[in-house]
């Protein structure tokens, strides 16, 4: 089960329409979902809000690579990751959990796998 | 097999028009690096691709003369087996019907079976039973406003479609061959210039100059002086000559006088080189110079020598300009693809996400199982619909490249290849650094790619491996199989073609491409790009 509507989530996508879609589908089990469309405000909201779990497009930095997800993990150690991507291939999926992802989403699959991953991540202790 | 009938996926149909565009793009890409006198063999072999393409069996391109009254083949490709039509054949009596729709309708003639030629066509159905044809797409190309060739595709042993989407697309391949073919004139005509200069029948405008060793008298004479802008003070013959010595460019004067030195000691009786020199008040400047021993003693040594200079900086210049152009047409086609391919990713895919949400919620929310089940055969179709999206944009560019850089691009491309066929790839990539420029990366990828393709295509290799590693300020990238192999000579196959346009990228972000291959010892492609290739 989901925890308990208390718990916050942070939602880092650049795409807006995409990211009102998955904040309506979180805020049916999450007390809060607050938004974010760059790093750099990821970065800070993850230090600030201390939210149990961000929801985090892989093409969020352009360029960058998966930089800010060392980034976030060096901020708040205890903060679960979920990717979400559009790219299928396994080898994408493994570099993002290599680079610290817990959970990995297809953007194609969210209905159905986004709520689930969540949960799995929450129950696991890193 | 695949055809290019109008039935298939969506998807698909987009696939092969991609197809197109990347023979196009491979096309001007080669044509534009082709050495004048090896422009032939690359039009054959963009002729054969296109013959494959569509599953031909004959491809040419065909000249029109001025008055209309004769066409002939200029060049072809043929399918194995296939008689290839005879180039003194005039096609305007043989096709009397077609001829008359191409050159004074203009428009393209497209019979997909010999029941489909017109009754008026009478004439030339017994060509198409003797050559023989069994279905056809010619199409007029014309050059400022006039058909000055034509492009025509038969199949021999099968009835064949040519989809309209293709038509002008395959026009446009026509123009670029035919604009390679006036290129090549002019160049014809400019070389014959030089030659007639060569054998001393236009000396006016030439800068001049004889040197006797006997008589230690060398002459030069005005123009010589005002193309090397020799100073007043040494105008004499000796003191002019010792002044273009010193004024030759550092990095030429070793080639310039090592001829120079075959020249006065044999066994060179006549040197043409051209090289950069700096002219006072003008800068740096483009010579052709031609130099001949007109006398030699018992030992072989020159007693005489003389020679004509001139300054070609415009043709230099014009020669620089076109490399440019092939540089910007290939950035320029890249950048397309990968504004295609992002709005695909940011736009398209998004959206569809979204549909997939909403829908996925109208399941849960279904008031019984038979509206929950329509719910979940929507959601599924749009799944498959990203699939085929998101397979469509890394077709046109593969946006992982620069989301998480080339090692992972290269990974993400060879897990590809291997969920297609049954290929044992070695993947051994080092972390790639962020000095590697974007254009560089761009085309490192390019190169596995294209190299991945033709292993799957033609190497028939149980085996093959990527390597990417860091050397000499730059990176090396190899790919490597055990298939046949080929002879480094062959001309006429597809997969020179892509070779071309390999080593032509390669080329233009200053890096070295090398393959090593013969019959039966696999093939290796080594790349080589600096850092910072090809960015500002």
């Amino acid at each position: 089960m989901i925890k308990p509507p208390v718990s916050c989530v942070l939602l880092a996508d650049r795409h807006h329409g995409l990211a009102e879609g998955v904040r309506g589908l979180l805020e049916s089990a999450f007390g809060s979902v607050i938004m974010v469309a760059d790093e750099a405000s990821l970065i800070e909201g993850a230090a600030r809000l201390q939210p149990d779990v961000a929801v985090v497009d892989l093409s969020l930095a352009r360029g960058r690579g998966l930089d800010w997800l060392q980034a976030v993990r060096g901020r708040c150690p205890g903060l679960k990751v979920v990717v979400l991507s559009v790219h299928d291939e396994e080898s994408v999926r493994r570099a993002a959990m290599d680079a610290g992802a817990d959970a990995y989403v297809l953007k194609r699959a969210i209905a159905t796998d986004l709520l689930p991953a969540i949960e799995a991540v929450q129950g696991s202790d890193r | 097999m695949t055809t290019l009938d109008d039935t298939r996926r969506p998807a698909e149909r987009l696939g092969s028009r991609l197809e197109f565009e990347t023979l196009l793009s491979n096309t001007s890409a080669s044509l534009l690096a082709a050495p004048p006198d090896e422009l032939e063999p690359v039009i054959e072999r963009a002729l054969d691709a296109v013959r494959r393409f569509f599953h031909a069996d004959r491809c040419a391109l065909l000249s029109v003369s001025p008055d209309h009254q004769a066409v002939h083949v200029l060049l072809g490709a043929y399918a194995e087996g296939v008689v290839p039509v005879p180039r003194d054949l005039n096609l305007v009596p043989a096709f009397p019907w077609s001829h008359r729709r191409l050159l004074v309708e203009r428009a393209p003639v497209r019979i997909e079976a010999l029941a489909d030629l017109p009754p008026e066509a009478a004439a030339e159905r017994e060509m198409w039973l003797q050559l023989p044809i069994r279905s056809a797409l010619t199409l007029p190309i014309a050059s400022h406003g006039v058909v000055s060739h034509l492009i025509v595709l038969n199949t021999v042993h099968h009835e064949n479609q040519w989809p309209d989407v293709f038509v002008p697309r395959l026009q446009l391949l026509g123009e670029l061959l035919a604009g390679a073919l006036v290129r090549q004139a002019m160049f014809v005509g400019l070389r014959e210039t030089e030659e007639r200069l060569g054998s001393g029948a236009e000396l006016a405008g030439l800068a001049y100059y004889t040197v006797n060793f006997l008589t230690q008298r060398t002459f030069v004479d005005d123009r010589f002086r005002e193309v090397c802008g020799v100073p007043a003070e040494r105008a004499s013959g000796q003191g002019a000559l010792t002044f273009w010595m010193e004024q030759l460019h550092p990095e030429d004067r070793p080639r310039v006088l090592q001829m120079r030195d075959q020249l006065h000691d044999g066994p060179l009786d006549q040197a043409s080189v051209e090289y950069r020199f700096r002219r006072p008040g003008k800068g740096e400047r483009w010579i052709h110079h031609l130099a001949r021993v007109a006398e030699r003693d018992a030992d072989r040594r020159a007693l005489r020598t003389f020679g004509v200079l001139r300054d070609i900086t415009e043709r230099k210049l014009a020669e620089a300009e076109l490399g440019q152009l092939g540089r910007r047409l290939l950035a320029a086609h890249e950048a397309e693809r990968a504004l295609l391919a992002r709005e695909l990713h940011d736009d398209v895919t998004q959206r569809l996400a979204v549909l997939a949400i909403d829908v996925g919620r109208a399941e849960s929310a279904a008031p019984d199982p038979a509206h929950a089940t329509a719910m979940r055969e929507i959601r599924q179709g749009l799944i498959r619909l990203s699939e085929d999206v998101h397979a469509l944009a890394y077709q046109l560019h593969p946006s992982v490249l620069e989301e998480l850089g080339l090692a992972e691009a290269l990974r993400a491309e060879c897990e590809r290849v291997g969920r297609r066929d049954p290929l044992a790839l070695t993947v051994e990539i080092d972390p790639v650094s962020t000095d590697l420029g974007p254009e560089a990366a761009l085309c490192l990828f390019r190169v596995a790619q294209e190299a991945l393709s033709n292993v799957r295509h033609h190497a028939r290799a149980r085996s093959a491996s990527v390597t990417l590693r860091p050397m000499s300020g730059g990176w090396l990238l190899a790919v490597r199989d055990d298939g046949f192999g080929f002879a480094l000579d062959q001309r006429a196959s597809a997969r020179t073609l892509g070779l071309v346009s390999m080593r032509e990228r390669v080329r233009l972000v200053s890096g070295t491409l090398d393959i090593e291959s013969a019959p039966g010892q696999g093939t290796t492609i080594v790349a080589w790009v600096p850092s910072q290739g090809g960015s500002p």
